[in-house]
């Protein structure tokens, strides 16, 4: 992975230095709240309902052992002992105090992490799919390129103030576990007709109040121009995007007036006349990035794992374990292995300190130090030896961290919600909690098949509700909560706004209403292999709306 | 309606509420009720003042109620701010955790009361 240089270590240091400046001169008085506020913004420090909020970046959601280390060891001594990590492949703390975020920092400085640009009008964490540089599915890794973007895009002095903020996500398989299109930028990585490969270019995906699929205005890309296409893209936007009027700032909206061939002509025109050498990436340099992310060196295995074959066979709840959360290494004789923060019951996506540690540990030991975070909010061991996946089931369950739900009704993305979020407007934990509760670990959650429930506790929609298969919405009705239920959405390459069902349901009744949308998907599916989201293209909306809406 | 003046303190981001006598505290049921619109604000002109002199940010009026329990807030959010999250948010074993941000029972109940 890459390791910060001489450079970038002395950029982050002197911006931590600037930042505890910044914070001993607010807490004097030097500086009020209105100058100091967009200050604390740039350094991922906001104001929640009870406290402060830290949001720590982790580029393209790849941590060492070492880093995660450091983020248990934040959560135990600046915070009550937990962190919660995010659909963009962030970490949040919820409690740190102001007065102790210059140290926090620091001590994230210590192993090369950083809080900046995870808030404000710039460009936000460049994120890819969870199981890069490792898929057997992918076509290139495209961390790399991730990488390449962090760099050009930290602290652009063109780009530090625009209309609002910037998404970018690269993936590298064919199938889109990186939500590409629902970005303000997604780089899907392709091949062309003569073998190389480069990017098939979208702009203009988005959640929020006005959900859009982004468009693709490019079909190949050579890598060469990444940086300089990129521009393009920033500069258009960074003109001609809204600053009258926040709802409508982002690059979707700009896409969707114009119209996708107006801004494919604006971009291409663009990047064309500017084509700076500066921008234009050497074949060297991308190499020399790409270095960075040379696969571990793994020493092939059988494909069939003896030791694996022989507990799955006794050892039912390992077997499932298999099944659902380990998909296959590039590697043969490996795995990658999803380690669920969606517990039972559980809040999804949060790690205690002791888990973080626990999982440290078991990266270092099995998967060559390295974990990655998914934005469904569930961390990935990306390299694990099948031989070895009896002991690291058995670490993981020791901590509570072996729920074998990846993709499955329980595997609940969340936000946090009224109980943490100034923005909210409804709860969305409890809600995710409940629903994980009715269904369960054991065989009606596997008989139901891969469903995505989405929530958000607002209409900011950080929980993606737009694109699950079903999506929950919390919103506020005459003073109680009340939940918007959408069905259809899609995350993935088939990606797609869901449809809502109608009205809206009460605390009381979203979990009864869930359960009967997934009863009626039960008993409409053709079988067992036609999934939630491909019987609901089938069938539509209607028995759907008829089993929630109609009275007999 | 009845209400009571709160914001965040500056160092730690933690609610705060004006008491009886002028200071800033941490629970509600002991904060300072304004009965009439224009006591209320001009309690919030003082919160105001001290926010210039950089103890407490964004000081706003919360509407609140009295019942057999004590004071609470009227609005979910607000009951929200000053009970803390209503799910079981700390991790289970941690010896040096400071309880007091522990989910206490009565407030679940009350809160549920809205849903």
């Amino acid at each position: 992975m890459y390791r910060y240089d001489e450079f970038d270590k002395s950029f982050v240091a002197a911006r931590v230095a600037q930042f505890a400046d910044q914070v001993a001169r607010r807490l004097s008085g030097e500086l009020d709240e209105e100058q100091f506020r967009p200050l604390r913004l740039m350094n991922g420090v906001y104001l929640q309902l009870h406290a402060y909020m830290l949001r720590v970046a982790i580029p393209y959601g790849t941590l060492s052992s070492r880093q995660l280390r450091k983020l248990a060891f934040i959560a135990r001594h600046y915070d009550k002992g937990y962190g919660h990590f995010t659909t963009r492949q962030n970490i949040q703390f919820n409690w740190p105090a102001l007065a102790d975020c210059p140290a926090i920092l620091n001590e994230l400085a210590e192993v090369e992490m950083h809080a900046i640009q995870t808030s404000g009008n710039c460009i936000r964490n460049v994120t890819a799919d969870q199981f890069a540089g490792a898929a057997a599915d992918e076509i290139e890794d495209p961390r790399p390129y991730a990488e390449i973007l962090r760099q050009w895009s930290s602290l652009h002095p063109e780009y530090s103030f625009l209309p609002r903020k910037f998404k970018i996500a690269v993936n590298g398989a064919a199938k889109d576990r990186a939500a590409i299109r629902v970005h303000d930028i997604g780089y899907q990585i392709v091949k062309n007709a003569q073998g190389e490969v480069g990017f098939a270019v979208y702009v203009g995906g988005g959640l929020g109040r006005t959900p859009l699929v982004a468009h693709k205005i490019r079909d190949f890309l050579p890598k060469a121009d990444l940086l300089a296409y990129t521009n393009a893209i920033l500069r258009i936007y960074n003109l001609e995007g809204r600053r009258d009027n926040k709802y409508k700032a982002r690059i979707k909206i700009l896409v969707h007036e114009k119209g996708v061939d107006a801004i494919r002509a604006e971009v291409e025109n663009e990047f064309s006349n500017h084509r700076e050498d500066a921008l234009t990436l050497p074949q060297a340099e991308i190499d020399r990035i790409r270095a960075y992310f040379a696969p571990p060196a793994l020493p092939p295995g059988a494909a069939t794992s003896f030791a694996l074959e022989k507990r799955k066979a006794t050892d039912r709840a390992f077997a499932r374990f298999v099944a659902q959360n380990v998909v296959a290494h590039k590697t043969p004789g490996y795995g990658i292995v999803t380690v669920s923060l969606k517990p039972i019951g559980g809040i999804p996506g949060d790690a205690s300190a002791e888990s973080m540690d626990a999982i440290a540990d078991l990266a270092e030991r099995f998967s060559h130090d390295e974990i990655r975070v998914a934005h469904e909010q569930n961390l990935v061991l990306a390299h694990v030896a099948l031989d070895d996946l009896p002991a690291v089931f058995d670490g993981l369950a020791r901590q509570g961290l072996a729920t074998a739900n990846t993709g499955l009704v329980t595997d609940i993305i969340s936000c946090p919600g009224l109980d943490y979020c100034a923005l909210a407007t409804a709860r969305s934990i409890p809600v995710a909690q409940r629903i994980s509760e009715r269904f369960g670990d054991g065989v009606r959650a596997q008989e139901i098949g891969e469903l995505k429930i989405n929530i958000s506790g607002c209409i900011n929609a950080c929980g993606h509700h737009h694109v699950g298969h079903i999506g929950i919405l919390g919103l506020e009705k005459t003073g109680a909560e009340a939940y918007q239920i959408t069905l259809g959405g899609s995350a993935d390459e088939t990606c797609g706004v869901g449809a809502i069902t109608g009205r809206s349901f009460s605390s009381e009744e979203i979990v009864d209403a869930i359960e009967t949308v997934v009863d009626t998907y039960l008993k409409f599916r053709t079988d067992r292999s036609e999934d939630f989201l491909a019987a609901y293209r089938r069938i539509g909306m209607e028995p759907f709306k008829e089993a929630l809406y109609a009275r007999g | 309606m009845p209400k009571v003046v709160s914001a965040n303190r500056l160092a730690d981001g933690v609610v705060v509420y004006v008491g009886r006598d002028g200071i800033w505290l941490e629970k509600l049921d002991q904060a300072r009720v304004f009965a009439s619109k224009e006591g209320a604000e001009e309690g919030l002109v003082a919160a105001r003042n001290d926010a210039r002199r950089n103890l407490v940010v964004e000081p706003s009026l919360v509407e609140v109620a009295e019942d057999a329990a004590g004071l609470h807030a009227v609005t979910l959010r607000e009951a929200i701010r000053a009970r803390g999250p209503t799910i079981d948010f700390m991790p289970p074993l941690q010896e040096e955790r400071e309880l007091d941000f522990a989910p206490d029972p009565a407030a679940q109940q009350h809160i549920r009361a809205f849903s």
